[in-house]
């Protein structure tokens, strides 16, 4: 026990690069055991690329991975879990279709290379798990049947097992309440005694400066900050992280007073996900939606736009009910919706950045019979990279050669081109970096000052009071809670979260 | 402005692929030309290969229309025999003893043979738009399908001793060119159309490259796929009518391997087999090569079997040539995305 304390784990003067492109550029970092580490870091920053070379599943150009006193220029896969680096990945990486038990006591057997399995050996890997970090979960559920708390104490139990020494823990705390948060850290605690090396990959700061010793800064692929947790004050961390001083002063416009209605949500109902939704969204107005991963507020968001099924209740706008279901007639309506996932629901990845540019309301550009207005086509995809400043040489480049800011404007121009009544942004800037986060919230704010109605869900309650005039907030599929513009706090709508 | 837009939906990895096959199509022609100076290199085979070439090609741009939206149309053959059949026994019927039949029945006749194939296109179509069946299930059940029912109705035995004017069609020319060529350069350029100059046709892009995203941009996926079959449909029965129009018969089994031949050539032309990017230029210049592979397999005397093995060995061979590309294509564009 006391030398795995004293032992340290780490990388020094790593080199990655892709393709000619630096991805990481010399960066050195190291954990005591014992200790919670935090690396923290924009999206591109490097982060993942770290946490791959340390599992194993990239190779570095240059550098040492060290791991107590051995050191390798690059590990394998099997090498790395062998030599106890764990990682848990935001989805956990779990089978749904097996028990808690087969789904911790799985990678035992495969490490061990033992080819039958004997349902006592399993229950009894699971149990010890279980016990060794003081949780009590049904072993024979099945893991598609559990809570997403529990999930992740499961992916901890599995860790165990495997003798972890150095476990990863990539934005462990999203999906959780803040009392399963509190269950979370309680067992990070257990682990820590026993002398495991934590590593937290978050950007939740207020939740990194609780749980965390030590903490790293990478930006660019470069360590720009490292030292004592306790040393970072939160402004220092977010500038250390973006190089920028980030403002996050409210950027929303004034609203005018007015009773007007664009839309009316009343009583929408699909059990179990949401039940008796009611509100209203007046003209420029912009709502924020929030709720924890799993609280009904993306199948609401969709059930607007008709891509979710609807029980009861009804959706007006501009004073007509719609048809609910369809998005065809929500389109009609006017009611536009950027979906959550870029990447699969939003783009067409290896289309052209015109093609995505124009996907919604491709009708439009129809000349007579049906042939296709090639020069208005071309000109309206210009317009739309000039005013939303998308950075690209070729209209006719993939758009997957854009950077994650760029990509989202484009989703965000090909709705803003129907010029909707209301418009729905399911995390708008997510996985974007702080430039591009900022010019999005502010084409919102001009949109919305022009008359364009927003409800933005998002679970960034930063963001959201930044630019929402009012919040709401869902939990169980239902309203708990509704704050007004004087009311938007970070603490009180953290806590009500929770 | 305009010219930069031309080649717009298929990108510049389309064109590149034309490129490779554009060589690649010149390679084989001049090495069987090389090899074969006189039996391959002669007018003889051109003008048979000219025959031989447009019931492929056709039957294989219906086949890239559905693998354009990711799917898979295993039910061409069938369909463009049900087609030559039905067209087949309208003439044979009402020719009787005659040897002749008028031009007005010919006519109907082929609008029959047509409405068959829009027929079984739509049963496609509503298994897999509206009740949402995996395509290559659902047209491998509709192949047998109309298979069996054509078997039946036939007893299995082929139509044969169709009019004249009718087989003057297949094997007849059209100012010097066979007939069917003149059709399928005319049916290449009706779809070349539909794909790249209409709103459907990206629609089908679209779809192809992404499913979920077309249905989160209310394009009307189901209606774009409805179509695709259709039309798939359609083409199969063009290209059964000329079949039957240069062999003056039908029959149920006919062509039984071309479904097989038609994946090669449709995959050989650079269409993407998740769907989204394909060219009917690139399935033409297939086609082409195929043919001239199978011609000079003949010239050669080599056994019919080895063209067999050699149209199996140019599909994997493209296919690893496809993803060993595609992966330097990604790292190259990971790299660029790293870099910006």
């Amino acid at each position: 026990m006391v030398t795995l304390l004293t032992a340290e784990y780490g990388v020094e003067n790593i080199v990655k690069s892709f393709g000619g492109a630096r991805a990481l550029s010399g960066v050195s970092l190291s954990v005591k055991g014992g200790e919670v580490h935090c690396i923290a870091g924009e999206n591109g920053s490097g982060k993942s690329t770290l946490i791959k070379i340390m599992s194993g599943v990239h190779a570095p150009d240059s550098g040492l991975i060290r791991l107590g006193d051995k050191s390798f220029t690059q590990l394998s896969p099997r090498e790395a879990v062998r030599e106890g680096v764990q990682v848990i990945f935001q989805d956990f990486s779990l089978l749904p279709n097996l028990t808690v038990a087969e789904n911790i006591a799985l990678p035992t057997y495969i490490l061990k290379n033992s080819r039958l399995l004997s349902k006592k050996q399993t229950n009894q890997l699971a149990t010890n798990a279980l016990d060794l970090i003081g949780v009590d979960i049904d072993i024979n559920a099945p893991v598609a049947d559990i809570s997403i708390a529990s999930k992740q104490l499961i992916a901890i139990a599995r860790a165990t097992n495997l003798g972890v020494k150095m476990l990863f823990m990539d934005e462990p705390t999203t999906a959780l309440t803040r009392k399963e948060i509190k269950r979370l850290f309680e067992v990070v605690e257990q682990i820590k005694a026993r002398g495991v090396a934590t590593v937290f990959v978050s950007h939740k700061i207020d939740e990194i400066q609780e749980i965390c010793n030590t903490i790293t800064i990478l930006r660019n692929g470069e360590v720009v900050s490292d030292g004592m947790m306790k040393d970072f004050k939160r402004q220092g961390i977010s500038q250390a992280m973006t190089g920028l001083d980030v403002s996050e002063t409210r950027i929303a416009p004034k609203l005018k007073k007015s009773n007007d209605k664009v839309i009316e949500v009343k009583n929408l109902t699909t059990k179990p996900t949401f039940s008796n939704v009611s509100f209203s969204i007046a003209p420029g107005e912009i709502l924020g939606m929030t709720g924890l991963l799993g609280s009904g507020r993306t199948e609401l968001a969709e059930a607007i736009f008709g891509q979710y099924p609807v029980d009861s209740g009804e959706v007006i706008v501009d004073g007509k009910p719609i048809h609910l279901n369809s998005s065809s007639a929500a389109l009609k309506a006017g009611i536009g919706y950027v979906p959550p996932d870029r990447l699969t629901q939003g783009l067409f990845l290896e289309q052209s950045i015109l093609n995505n540019l124009v996907a919604v309301g491709i009708d439009q550009y129809q000349s007579s019979g049906g042939r296709l207005a090639k020069s208005r086509l071309a000109e309206a995809g210009d317009r739309w990279i000039k005013d939303l400043r998308i950075k690209t040489k070729n209209p006719l480049n993939p758009v997957s050669s854009l950077s994650g800011g760029n990509q989202q404007r484009v989703v965000l121009a090909k709705w803003l081109a129907m010029n909707p009544h209301l418009m729905i942004l399911n995390g708008p800037t997510v996985g974007v970096d702080i430039g591009s986060k900022r010019e999005i919230l502010e084409i919102i704010r001009d949109r919305a000052q022009e008359g364009m109605s927003f409800l933005v869900v998002s679970d960034d309650i930063p963001e959201l009071i930044q630019i929402c005039h009012r919040v709401i907030v869902i939990k169980n599929g239902q309203i708990s809670k509704e704050f007004s513009e004087e009311q938007l706090d970070e603490t009180v709508l953290y806590k009500e979260l929770s | 402005m305009n010219e930069r837009f031309s080649k717009f939906n298929t990108g510049l990895l389309a064109d590149r692929k034309i490129t490779q096959l554009m060589i690649f199509t010149a390679l084989t022609f001049f090495i069987l030309s090389y090899v074969s100076k006189d039996i391959f290199f002669t007018s003889a085979n051109f003008i048979s290969m000219s025959y031989q070439i447009p019931e492929i090609a056709i039957l294989s741009i219906a086949l890239m229309l559905s693998m354009l939206t990711g799917g898979i149309d295993l039910s061409i053959v069938s369909i463009s025999n049900a087609a030559a059949l039905v067209a087949s026994w309208v003439m044979t019927t009402k020719m009787g003893d005659s040897e002749n039949l008028s031009n007005k029945w010919i006519i109907i006749a082929c609008v029959l043979g047509t409405v068959v194939g829009v027929l079984a296109g739509a049963v496609n179509s509503i298994l897999i738009a509206r009740l949402n069946v995996t395509p290559i299930l659902a047209t491998l059940a509709t192949m047998t399908l109309f298979n069996g029912i054509a078997i039946g109705m036939t007893n299995g035995e082929s139509v044969s001793g169709l009019p004249e004017q009718f087989m003057r069609v297949g094997n007849g020319t059209f100012f010097g060119i066979p007939t069917p060529f003149v059709l399928m350069i005319f049916i290449a350029i009706a779809v070349g159309f539909l794909i790249n100059r209409t709103t459907l046709g990206l629609k089908v892009f679209l779809v192809g490259t992404n499913r979920k995203a077309a249905q989160y941009s209310v394009m009307g996926d189901r209606k774009v796929i409805a179509w695709v079959y259709l039309i798939s449909g359609l083409l199969s029965s063009l290209a059964g009518l000329i079949i039957a129009s240069r062999t003056s018969a039908a029959s149920p089994d006919f062509g039984s391997s071309y479904i097989l031949l038609a994946i090669v050539i449709v995959v050989l032309g650079g269409v993407n087999p998740n769907g989204g990017f394909g060219t009917v230029t690139g399935v033409i210049l297939a086609t082409a090569v195929l043919q001239m592979v199978a011609s000079g397999f003949n010239a050669l005397r080599y056994s019919q079997f080895f063209y067999l093995a050699a149209q199996g060995g140019v599909l994997i061979f493209v296919m690893i040539l496809n993803v060993v590309l595609e992966r330097r294509r990604v790292n190259r564009s990971i790299a660029k995305s790293l870099r910006s």
